[in-house]
C-alpha cells in the first residue's frame, strides 16, 4: 500500500524519500537561498550514496542555508547543520544515518522479548493535519488506545507484536509493521479526497494509482458543473478521455447516453455499467423510438449533488472484476460521506432560465399553397394542403370575415381582388416557445463520531421546458451511514429514495409531435390564433374549432397544432425508486479482510399517454397506461488479502463471489377509440387490450485479482473470472476470462539530469478478455398472444379479440447453441508528470476485438420463422485517448489550470456472414443505420445521387441530378475525435471556469431539412424558389460536363417542377446528410467565495456565482443543435428528424457551507 | 479460526445464493409467454389471419392490378402505376402468409394430428389450402413441401402446389367425417359446425379445380362434381369472418379507409363496367368525389368500408358464378344461366341492396341460353368481377388471367420498370427477403419460371 507511513527508524527505500521530498518542496513554495532540510538531505543522499532515516514530521518545515562545501565528510556537515535545527544524528554505519530530535532516545533493539513502548502519531496523509481520536489496536486482543488531540499515542506492547491496526472513519484502515520499531508516524489516506494518489478501483476498493495497469480517470463532482444539471451524464461531457457522453435533446428529463471506447456489440448493449458505492445502478432507457417522447435514462434518479466523485474504468481489463455487465466499461460513483471531524451543513441552490439554442431556418415570405395552372396559388387550412408553395404573403389580404375559424382577420385572398388588411407573417417559433426554468436545491448534513459517520442529502430539482407545460422534477433523499461495530467489524448502509418524472411531448416521426407540427406550419397560419406562448397554450381558441375538432394548418386533422398536442396529447411519467445497500466488513487478521455486500435497486415507472379524438395520429382517440417495474438485487462476498515479503514485495489479492439478479416487467394497457373527447380514462375507450412482458435474469460469478508489487515501482496484476448467466443454456452458460497487466515506473532508469523535468514516467500494459451474454429468452421458442398482421399499412389485430383468446408461435427461433460474445482488449499507456507535477499527462492506446457477436440473422419466412439469434461477426475497436493537466500558475492569489481531454475511437465491423450482411439497426424510409463488413459501426445507408466511376454526379438531360438505383452508404455518424478543454482561473476569492467541447466529424442526417424543403417551408426552399438559372455540377449521361441551367421551382411545371420535391418527401438522404462537427462553449461560470469565519480554516463559506451553458455553438450543421439523438439506444446515431431542439441556459447559484 | 457470528452469516448467504443459482433453466423461461398453446387458442388466429390475407394488403394489391381499386395517393398510387417492387409484397409474404396463417395451420395440423383432434386437423387443412391458393396465384412456384421444416426450403412447382391444395382439402373432408369432438366459439367462422366446413372444403375444391381450365380439360367436370357434393344450390351460409366495430377487430378495408383516407378509389376497369351498363350497385360500392369514386364514406354508409362488415373465405355469389362457368363449359346453358342469375342475386342480397334494384337488374342481364359461349363466359366473368369487388380481388385476378375477362386497359402512367411489356400484371415479384436469405432456391425458382417480372406468365394461367 502506498504511503504506508512507516518512516521512523526504518530502512526506507530511497525512492519513497524522494516522493516525500517533493511533497514538502511543493508545499513550501520558493525560498531564495534557504532550502528545505528534506531536499538538502536528498541532495546529499545522491551525492554521497547514503541513506537517512527519519520521521517525516521531524524534518518537515525545517529550512536551512546549505553549507558551501559539500566535499567535507558527512559527519561534519551534519554536525554543522543539525543542532541549529534542534536535531541530532546517530550513525548506524557508514551508509545509514538516523536523524532525530535532540534528546530523543533510540532504544537498541537487542532484547526482543521485553515489553516495549510504542510511540506514534496519526496524521492526515493529504492535509498533514494530526488526527485526534483515531483507534490504535493490537490485532486479536482487545487492547488498544486512542490518539490524543495532536494525534499522538503510546502503546505498550510485547516485542513479538508484528502489526498494529490503525483505523479512523473516513480513512483507509492501515496495518503498520512495528517489528523492530518503537516510534511510528502513520499517514492515513482519506477514502475520497486522495484523488491523486489513491483511486477507487473496481468493487469500491481503493488502490494506489501507480499500481493500476490500465487507464483510470477520476473526477470529483466539485470539478464538474453539476449544479442545475438534472442528469449526471450531461456533466461528464468532455470530461473523461475515452468516454463519449451525449444528450439527446434539450427537453426536460430527456435521455442522455454514454459510450466508452466505441461500440462493442451489434445488437446487444453498448452502455457502460454504473456502480454506486459498489452497487450496480440501472441506467436503462425504456422506450424512446423515433416516434414518441424522449424518455429518461434512469441515472437521472440520482441527485448529482450526492456524488463526490466519478471514476471511469475503461475496457475489459479494468472491468474484469465486474463481469459480463462491465464489458462496455464501468462508471463508478462514490457518494459523499460524513467525516467525524466536524458536522457540516451545506445548502446549494441554483435557478436558471433556458432558451432554444438553434432552430431550423424557415422562409417567412410564402403562404400555404401549391403551384397550379402555372402559378403559385394560396390554399388555406380548409384545403388541407401541407406545403407552403403559395404566393408571397405581400400579395394577399384578409377578407375581414369574422366567422372564419382559421384566422381572426378573415380568409386570405389575392390583394388584386380585395381591398383588405395586408396578410401578416406569423413566426410559429416565437408563438410557441417560452423560456424554460430550472431550479435545483440541495441540502446536506454530514458529520459523525469516531465510530459513526453519516451523510444525509435532500434534493429537489425541477425544470420546465421551452415547450409550454413540459416539465421534469425530481425529489431525492440519500443517506450514507458508516458504523464501526467493533474494532474488526464495520457496517455501512446507503439508502436512496426518489420520485421523478414529468410531462413530456412527442417528437420525431409522429404527426402529434411538437417539432413536426411546429416546423411545418406555413407563415400564413397563426397557431396561437392571436395569442402567444403560455397564454396561447391556456386558451382553447388557439387549437380548438367550435365543433370540438382541431384547429390546425391542415384543417382539423393530419399534423397536430402544437398547442393541441400539449393540451390534448398529454404524456406523463412518474418513477418511484429506492436503492438500498448494506456492507459488512470484517477484519479477520491484518492480512485478511472479508466484505459482504447486499443491495437492491428497485423502481416503478408509471406512464400515461393519451391522444384525444381528432388528433393527427389517432383520429378516434387512444389511451395507453404502462406500468414498468425493475428490481436488481446484488450480492458480493469479497475476501481481501495483503501480504508483504521483506521490504520489497507486496501482494494484494482478492477473491470474490457475486450474484446479480434482475427482473424487468412491463404491463401496457391500450384503449382504442375514445367515446367522449377529452376524457382520458380507460372506461372511456371502446376496446381495451393488454400486453405483458417479464424478464428475469441471474448472473453469478467467482473472481480473483492478484496484484504483486515490487518496491513500489513494478506492479503485476492478474485477474480471472468465471461467470454463469441464466440467459444461455447449461453447457454454454459459463465462461472464464483472464486478464493480466503490468505497471512500471521508469523514472529510476532515466538520467538524473532529467529529474528536474520529468517527475514521474509510468508505463503500463494490459491484456484482458471479457464476455457479454445474450438477452434472456433467446434460447427457446415461445407462443405468445396472436397478432393478425401481414399488412405494412395497417395496425395488426391483437388477441384476445372477437371474444376469444388467441395464441401463436413467435417468429423468432430459439437457439440453444447461443454462446457469450467475447471481447479481447490490449491496452498500452503511460502516465507522466513533468516539472514537479506542473504538467501531467495520461495517454492510452487500446485495441479491442469483440467477436462472436450475438445478433439476429434473418430466416426466409417459409421456414416458419423470420429471425434467429446467432453468434457471428466482430467489431474491432481501436483508438487512443489522452488527458493533460497543466498548472500554469500556482500562486497564493492567482491560480490557473488547464485540462485537455482527447478521445478518438474507431469501431469497425468485420467477419459478418453473408446472410447477416448489412444488418439494420434501425430503418427509416429513406435512411437506415446498418452494420456491414469493413465499415464503421452504424453507418448510414440511404438514397443517393447516381454517380459515374469517377464519383461525379450524373445529371439527367432535364438538368437535374439522377438517383442511384440502390441505396448507398451516405454517412458515418461516428466522430473522428472529441476534445474537451477545461480552463480554471482563480484570483483570490474569485474563480472563473470555462469548458469547451469539440466534436470533429460525425455525420447527422437532417431529415427535418429534407421535409421542410419538400414542403417549401425551409429558408433554402424559400430563397431558392426564384432561382431560374441553376446549373447542377456533374456530368450528363453521355459524360459531358452538365451546363443546362434549370429553374429550381417553376410554377409553369406545377408541383413536379419543384427541385425539392423531385426526390420524394424526405428528399435524397445523401443530400441531407451533413457534417455535425461542433465547437461549443459548454459552460462559462464565475464564482465568488465568501468565508463566513476565519477561525475554522475557511470551512464555513458562502459561494455565489453564475453560469452560462451552451453559450456559443459553432457548427456547419444547418438544423437544430447537432448534439441530438432521435433514438434512445446509443447504438443508433446520426438521425435528426423533427427532434426537439437543444437549449442554452443562464443560471445563478449559491453554495453555503456551515 | 475463532468463531464469530459474522462467519455464519457469510456462509449462510453464500450457500443460499449458490443453491438458488443452480436452477438456471427455470430463470431462463419466459413467465409470460408459453412453450405451447392449445388448439382452441391457435385456431382463431389462423382463421383471422387467413381472412386478413384475402382482405388486407394482398387483396388490395390484387384489387389495384385487376382495377377494382385505383390508388390516388401515396403508395397505392405508385402501385397503380405498376411500381410493385420486391418490397411491396414482402410483409404480406412474411407475416401474413408463411409465418402468419400458414405457420399457424402447420402447427395446428401437427398438434391435432398427434392428438387425433380431427376437427382441428381438418379446419387447419382447409385454411392452409386457402393460403396456398393465394400464394400460388400470386407467385406461381412457392415453397411448401419443405416449408416449416427446413431453414431454407426449396420451391415447389405450381403444378405440385395445386395438387397439394386438392390433397389438403380431400384430407380435410375425410377427417371431418371422423371428427368426434368439435371446436366451440374458437371457430370464429362456423362455431364448430363441421357440416358447413365440409361444404366449404368442397366448394374450395371446385374453385381450385376451375383455376386450371387452361391446363386441365376435366377442370369443369371436376368442379361440378365437387359442387354437387357441397350441395351448393341449397347453401345459405357462407364462411364469413365476423369483423366487429372496434378498430382492433375491424374489417381491414374499413380500417384502411380510416387510417389512410383519400388513397383508394374505385378502379377504372370496374367503374367503366358499372357506368357503361348503369349498374345500380355503383352508389353502394363507392362515393363520387370530384373526378374519383372513393371507396369509403365518412359516415360509413358504404357496405365494404363499414368496420363490422363480415368477410367471406369464399362468398356464396362466387360459388354460383363458379357453377355458372362450369355448367357453361359443360355446355349446360340453362344451368349456367340459372347459376349466373343466382350469383348476381346473392351479391345484391349480400350488399343489402333493395330488392327492386335486383329485379330490374336481372331483367337487364342477357339470357345466357341465347348467347355464344364466348359472350356467355364474358357475361359470367364480368358479373363475377363486379361481385368480387372488395371480397375476392385475388380470384378476379385469376379469372382475368385465365379467361381474359373483363377487358382492361393498362393505365397511361404505367411504369415499365418491373413490367417491360406493359400488360396487366400476371404475377408479383418474389419478395426481397427471399432473394436475400433464400437465394439459392429463389434463383432456381426464377430460372425455372423464366423470370419473375410482373409480365411473366404463370404455368397455371398460361394461354
Amino acid at each position: 500500500m502506498f504511503l504506508l507511513g512507516l518512516f521512523f527508524l526504518f530502512s526506507i527505500p530511497g525512492r519513497t524519500q524522494e516522493v516525500l521530498g517533493q511533497a514538502s518542496d511543493k508545499a513550501s513554495g520558493q525560498t531564495d537561498s534557504l532550502v528545505q532540510l528534506a531536499d538538502f538531505l536528498k541532495q546529499i543522499r545522491q551525492e554521497k550514496q547514503v541513506s537517512f532515516l527519519y520521521e517525516t514530521g521531524v524534518v518537515r518545515s525545517k529550512v536551512l542555508r546549505p553549507p558551501a562545501n559539500l566535499q567535507r565528510p558527512l559527519r561534519q556537515i551534519l554536525q554543522d547543520i543539525l543542532p541549529g535545527l534542534g536535531l541530532e544524528f546517530i550513525a548506524i554505519d557508514a551508509q545509514n544515518y538516523i536523524i532525530k530530535p535532540e534528546g530523543y532516545s533510540v532504544e537498541t533493539l537487542a532484547d526482543k522479548k521485553a515489553v516495549r513502548l510504542l510511540r506514534g502519531q496519526l496524521i492526515n496523509g493529504v492535509s498533514a493535519e494530526p488526527l485526534p481520536g483515531g483507534s490504535i489496536q493490537l490485532p486479536g486482543l482487545r487492547q488498544g488506545t486512542i490518539s490524543d488531540e495532536q494525534g499522538f499515542f503510546q502503546l505498550e506492547l510485547s516485542a513479538d507484536v508484528e502489526f498494529i491496526r490503525i483505523s479512523y472513519l473516513g480513512f483507509k484502515t492501515e496495518f503498520v509493521d512495528v517489528r523492530d520499531r518503537n516510534q511510528v508516524t502513520v499517514q492515513l489516506t482519506p477514502l475520497i479526497a486522495a484523488l491523486d494518489e489513491v483511486v477507487i478501483s473496481a468493487l469500491g476498493i481503493p488502490v494506489a494509482r501507480q499500481k493500476l495497469a490500465y487507464a483510470h480517470t477520476e473526477r470529483s463532482t466539485e470539478a464538474l458543473a453539476i449544479s442545475g444539471e438534472a442528469n449526471l451524464v450531461n456533466a461528464l461531457r468532455g470530461q473523461v478521455p475515452g468516454l463519449w457522453a451525449m444528450s439527446s435533446s434539450g427537453s426536460p428529463g430527456a435521455m442522455s447516453s454514454m459510450v466508452i471506447r466505441g461500440f462493442s456489440s451489434i445488437t446487444g448493449n453498448n452502455a457502460p455499467l454504473i456502480v454506486l458505492n459498489g452497487m450496480p445502478v440501472d441506467n436503462h432507457v425504456f422506450g424512446g423510438g423515433s416516434n414518441g417522447i424522449a424518455p429518461s435514462n434512469r441515472l437521472i434518479d440520482l441527485n448529482p449533488h450526492d456524488i463526490a466523485s466519478v471514476s471511469v474504468l475503461k475496457g475489459a481489463s479494468a472491468a474484469a472484476l465486474y463481469g459480463i455487465r462491465a464489458a462496455n466499461g464501468v462508471i463508478v460513483l462514490n457518494t459523499r460521506r460524513g467525516s467525524p471531524e466536524q458536522m457540516e451543513v451545506r445548502y446549494s441552490s441554483s435557478i436558471g432560465v433556458q432558451l432554444n439554442n438553434q432552430l431550423p431556418p424557415r422562409q417567412n415570405e410564402y403562404a400555404q399553397g401549391i403551384f397550379r395552372e402555372g402559378k403559385a396559388v394560396y390554399m388555406g387550412p380548409e384545403s388541407r394542403v401541407n406545403s407552403s408553395y403559395g404566393p408571397p404573403l405581400h400579395s394577399l389580404v384578409y377578407d375581414g370575415a369574422s366567422d372564419y375559424p382559421y384566422d381572426q382577420h378573415g380568409r386570405l385572398v389575392p390583394a388584386s381582388q380585395y381591398d383588405g388588411q395586408p396578410a401578416r407573417t406569423y413566426d410559429p417559433y416565437e408563438t410557441f416557445f417560452v423560456p424554460g426554468w430550472t431550479q435545483d436545491h440541495h441540502l446536506q448534513l454530514s458529520g459523525g463520531r469516531q465510530d459513526l459517520t453519516y451523510y444525509l442529502g435532500m434534493g429537489y430539482f425541477r425544470q420546465t421546458g421551452t415547450s409550454p407545460y413540459s416539465s421534469f422534477k425530481r425529489l431525492s433523499l440519500k443517506g450514507v451511514f458508516d458504523l464501526a461495530l467493533s474494532d474488526r467489524m464495520t457496517l455501512s448502509w446507503q439508502t436512496h429514495l426518489s420520485q421523478s418524472g414529468g410531462n413530456r411531448f412527442r417528437r420525431g416521426s409522429m404527426l402529434s409531435g411538437i417539432p413536426l407540427g411546429l416546423f411545418r406550419t406555413p407563415p400564413s397560419f397563426d397557431i396561437g390564433n392571436g395569442l402567444r406562448g403560455k397564454r396561447a397554450a391556456d386558451a382553447p381558441s388557439s387549437y380548438l374549432l367550435a365543433d370540438g375538432s382541431q384547429r390546425a394548418y391542415r384543417g382539423n386533422s393530419r399534423y397536430d397544432n402544437p398547442f393541441w398536442a400539449i393540451n390534448r396529447n398529454p404524456f406523463s411519467d412518474a418513477v418511484m425508486r429506492t436503492l438500498q445497500q448494506l456492507t459488512l466488513t470484517y477484519q479477520w487478521s491484518p492480512q485478511l479482510k472479508l466484505t459482504y455486500r447486499a443491495g437492491g435497486d428497485i423502481y416503478s415507472d408509471r406512464r400515461e399517454d393519451a391522444f384525444d379524438r381528432y388528433s393527427g395520429t389517432h383520429p378516434r382517440g387512444y389511451l395507453e397506461e404502462q406500468d414498468l417495474y425493475f428490481a436488481g438485487l446484488n450480492t458480493d462476498v469479497l475476501l481481501q488479502w495483503q501480504q508483504h515479503w521483506g521490504d520489497s514485495w507486496t501482494l494484494d489479492a482478492l477473491a470474490g463471489y457475486n450474484a446479480f439478479y434482475s427482473l424487468r416487467r412491463s404491463r401496457r394497457t391500450m384503449g382504442e377509440e375514445l367515446r367522449q373527447p377529452g376524457i382520458f380514462q380507460m372506461s372511456n375507450a371502446v376496446s381495451v387490450h393488454q400486453e405483458e412482458a417479464e424478464v428475469h435474469k441471474l448472473v453469478t460469478g467467482v473472481f480473483a485479482d492478484a496484484r504483486l508489487t515490487y518496491q513500489d515501482w513494478l506492479t503485476l496484476n492478474v485477474t480471472a473470472r468465471n461467470d454463469w448467466s441464466s440467459s444461455l443454456e447449461p453447457g454454454y452458460n459459463r465462461f472464464f476470462y483472464p486478464g493480466a497487466g503490468l505497471s512500471v515506473q521508469t523514472k529510476q532508469w532515466l538520467p538524473t539530469a532529467w529529474d528536474k523535468t520529468i517527475s514521474s514516467l509510468r508505463l503500463r500494459a494490459s491484456i484482458a478478455q471479457v464476455g457479454n451474454d445474450a438477452a434472456p429468452y433467446l434460447t427457446n421458442t415461445y407462443y405468445q398472444p396472436g397478432i393478425v398482421d401481414g399488412d405494412y399499412y395497417l395496425p395488426g389485430t391483437q388477441f384476445p379479440a372477437y371474444g376469444v383468446s388467441g395464441m401463436e408461435r413467435s417468429d423468432v427461433k430459439g437457439n440453444k447453441m447461443l454462446r457469450a460474445e467475447r471481447a479481447q482488449t490490449v491496452e498500452l499507456g503511460t502516465e507522466a508528470s513533468f516539472w514537479s507535477n506542473r504538467l501531467t499527462l495520461d495517454v492510452s492506446w487500446f485495441y479491442t476485438k469483440n467477436s462472436g457477436q450475438i445478433l439476429e440473422s434473418t430466416l426466409p419466412a417459409p421456414s416458419g420463422f423470420l429471425r434467429k439469434t446467432i453468434n457471428a461477426g466482430s467489431i474491432l475497436n481501436r483508438g487512443w485517448e489522452a488527458a493533460a493537466t497543466l498548472d500554469w500558475l500556482n500562486g497564493e492569489d492567482l491560480q490557473a489550470q488547464t485540462r485537455l481531454v482527447f478521445t478518438r475511437f474507431n469501431s469497425l465491423v468485420a467477419d459478418l456472414p453473408a446472410d447477416a450482411q448489412g444488418i439494420s439497426l434501425a430503418a427509416f424510409s429513406a435512411l437506415s443505420s446498418v452494420v456491414t463488413n469493413n465499415e464503421p459501426y452504424g453507418v448510414l445507408i440511404g438514397t443517393s445521387y447516381k454517380r459515374n466511376e469517377n464519383g461525379r454526379r450524373i445529371i439527367g438531360y432535364d438538368g437535374f441530378p439522377l438517383v442511384s438505383e440502390q441505396q448507398q452508404i451516405v454517412g458515418d455518424p461516428n466522430p473522428d475525435w472529441l476534445l474537451g478543454l477545461q480552463q480554471h482561473l482563480a484570483w483570490k476569492r474569485w474563480s472563473l471556469d470555462l469548458a469547451l467541447d469539440v466534436k470533429a466529424g460525425g455525420d447527422l442526417w437532417n431529415g427535418t431539412r429534407g421535409v421542410m424543403n419538400y414542403l417549401g417551408i425551409s429558408r433554402e426552399s424559400g430563397e431558392g424558389r426564384t432561382v431560374t438559372d441553376y446549373v447542377f455540377s456533374g456530368v450528363t449521361p453521355d459524360g459531358e460536363e452538365n451546363n443546362k441551367a434549370v429553374a429550381l421551382a417553376d410554377p409553369a411545371a406545377g408541383m413536379r417542377g419543384i427541385y425539392w420535391r423531385r426526390y420524394g418527401f424526405l428528399g435524397l438522404a445523401e443530400a441531407q446528410v451533413e457534417d455535425a462537427s461542433w465547437v461549443k462553449i459548454r459552460s462559462l461560470g464565475i464564482h465568488y467565495t465568501l468565508p463566513l469565519s476565519l477561525w475554522d480554516k475557511g470551512k464555513r463559506r458562502l459561494r455565489i456565482g453564475g453560469m452560462v451553458r451552451n453559450l456559443i455553438l459553432w457548427t456547419p450543421y444547418s438544423g437544430i443543435d447537432p448534439e441530438t439523438s432521435l433514438r434512445s439506444a446509443n447504438e443508433i446515431m446520426g438521425w435528426d428528424y423533427f427532434n426537439s431542439p437543444g437549449v442554452r441556459s443562464l443560471e445563478c447559484h449559491i453554495d453555503l457551507v456551515f | 479460526m475463532r468463531y464469530h457470528p459474522a462467519h455464519s452469516i457469510f456462509l449462510g448467504v453464500s450457500l443460499f445464493l449458490s443453491v438458488s443459482a443452480c436452477d438456471w433453466q427455470s430463470i431462463n423461461t419466459d413467465p409470460i409467454r408459453r412453450a405451447e398453446a392449445t388448439l382452441a387458442e391457435q385456431l382463431p388466429v389462423a382463421e383471422a389471419q387467413t381472412v386478413r390475407n384475402l382482405s388486407g394488403q394482398g387483396g388490395r394489391l390484387a384489387g389495384i392490378i385487376i382495377q377494382h381499386f385505383k390508388g390516388i395517393d401515396a403508395q397505392p398510387e405508385s402501385y397503380s402505376a405498376y411500381l410493385i417492387d420486391e418490397q411491396a409484397s414482402n410483409t404480406f409474404w412474411q407475416s401474413g402468409l408463411y409465418t402468419g396463417a400458414m405457420k399457424d395451420c402447420f402447427l395446428i395440423m401437427q398438434q391435432a394430428d398427434a392428438t387425433q383432434d380431427h376437427a382441428y386437423s381438418a379446419i387447419a387443412r382447409i385454411l392452409m389450402a386457402c393460403n396456398l391458393g393465394i400464394l400460388t396465384v400470386c407467385w406461381g412456384d412457392v415453397p411448401y413441401q419443405e416449408a416449416f421444416v427446413e431453414e431454407q426450403p426449396v420451391y415447389d412447382a405450381q403444378e405440385t402446389i395445386y395438387a397439394a391444395i386438392q390433397h389438403l382439402l380431400a384430407e380435410a373432408i375425410d377427417l371431418l367425417a371422423q371428427a368426434d369432438s368439435i371446436p366451440g366459439e374458437d371457430d370464429l367462422i362456423f362455431a364448430g359446425d363441421l357440416s358447413l366446413w365440409k361444404k366449404t372444403a368442397y366448394v374450395l375444391r371446385a374453385r381450385y379445380a376451375l383455376h386450371l381450365t387452361r391446363r386441365d380439360p376435366q377442370a369443369a367436370e371436376r368442379a361440378l362434381s365437387f359442387l354437387a357434393k357441397a350441395n351448393y344450390a341449397d347453401l345459405q351460409t357462407q364462411p364469413d369472418f365476423p369483423y366487429q366495430a372496434a378498430l382492433n377487430e375491424a374489417n381491414p378495408l374499413a380500417l384502411f379507409s380510416i387510417e389512410r383516407p383519400d388513397q383508394l378509389a374505385l378502379g377504372t376497369g370496374l367503374l367503366e363496367l358499372l357506368q357503361d351498363k348503369s349498374d345500380p350497385r355503383l352508389p353502394y360500392l363507392a362515393r363520387s368525389q370530384e373526378r374519383d369514386w372513393l371507396i369509403y364514406d365518412e359516415d360509413s354508409s358504404l357496405f365494404w368500408t363499414r368496420t363490422d362488415t363480415d368477410y367471406p373465405l369464399i362468398s356464396l355469389t362466387e360459388i354460383h358464378f363458379l357453377a355458372a362457368e362450369a355448367h357453361l363449359r359443360q355446355e349446360n346453358l340453362s344451368a349456367a344461366d340459372h347459376s349466373f342469375r343466382e350469383g348476381v342475386r346473392w351479391h345484391f342480397r349480400q350488399m343489402e341492396i333493395p330488392p327492386q334494384h335486383l329485379e330490374q337488374w336481372l331483367l337487364h342481364l342477357p339470357d345466357l341460353r341465347e348467347a355464344t359461349s364466348h359472350d356467355a363466359l364474358r357475361e359470367i366473368i364480368e358479373q363475377k368481377y363486379i361481385a368480387l369487388f372488395a371480397q375476392g380481388s385475388i380470384e378476379a385476378w385469376v379469372d382475368y388471367r385465365r379467361t381474359g375477362f373483363p377487358q382492361l386497359t393498362v393505365p397511361d402512367n404505367a411504369n415499365a420498370s418491373f413490367n417491360p411489356s406493359l400488360v396487366i400484371p400476371r404475377r408479383f415479384l418474389y419478395p426481397i427477403s427471399e432473394r436475400t436469405v433464400n437465394n439459392r432456391h429463389w434463383q432456381a425458382a426464377v430460372d425455372r419460371q423464366g423470370g419473375q417480372l410482373l409480365d411473366q406468365h404463370l404455368w397455371s394461367f398460361f394461354p
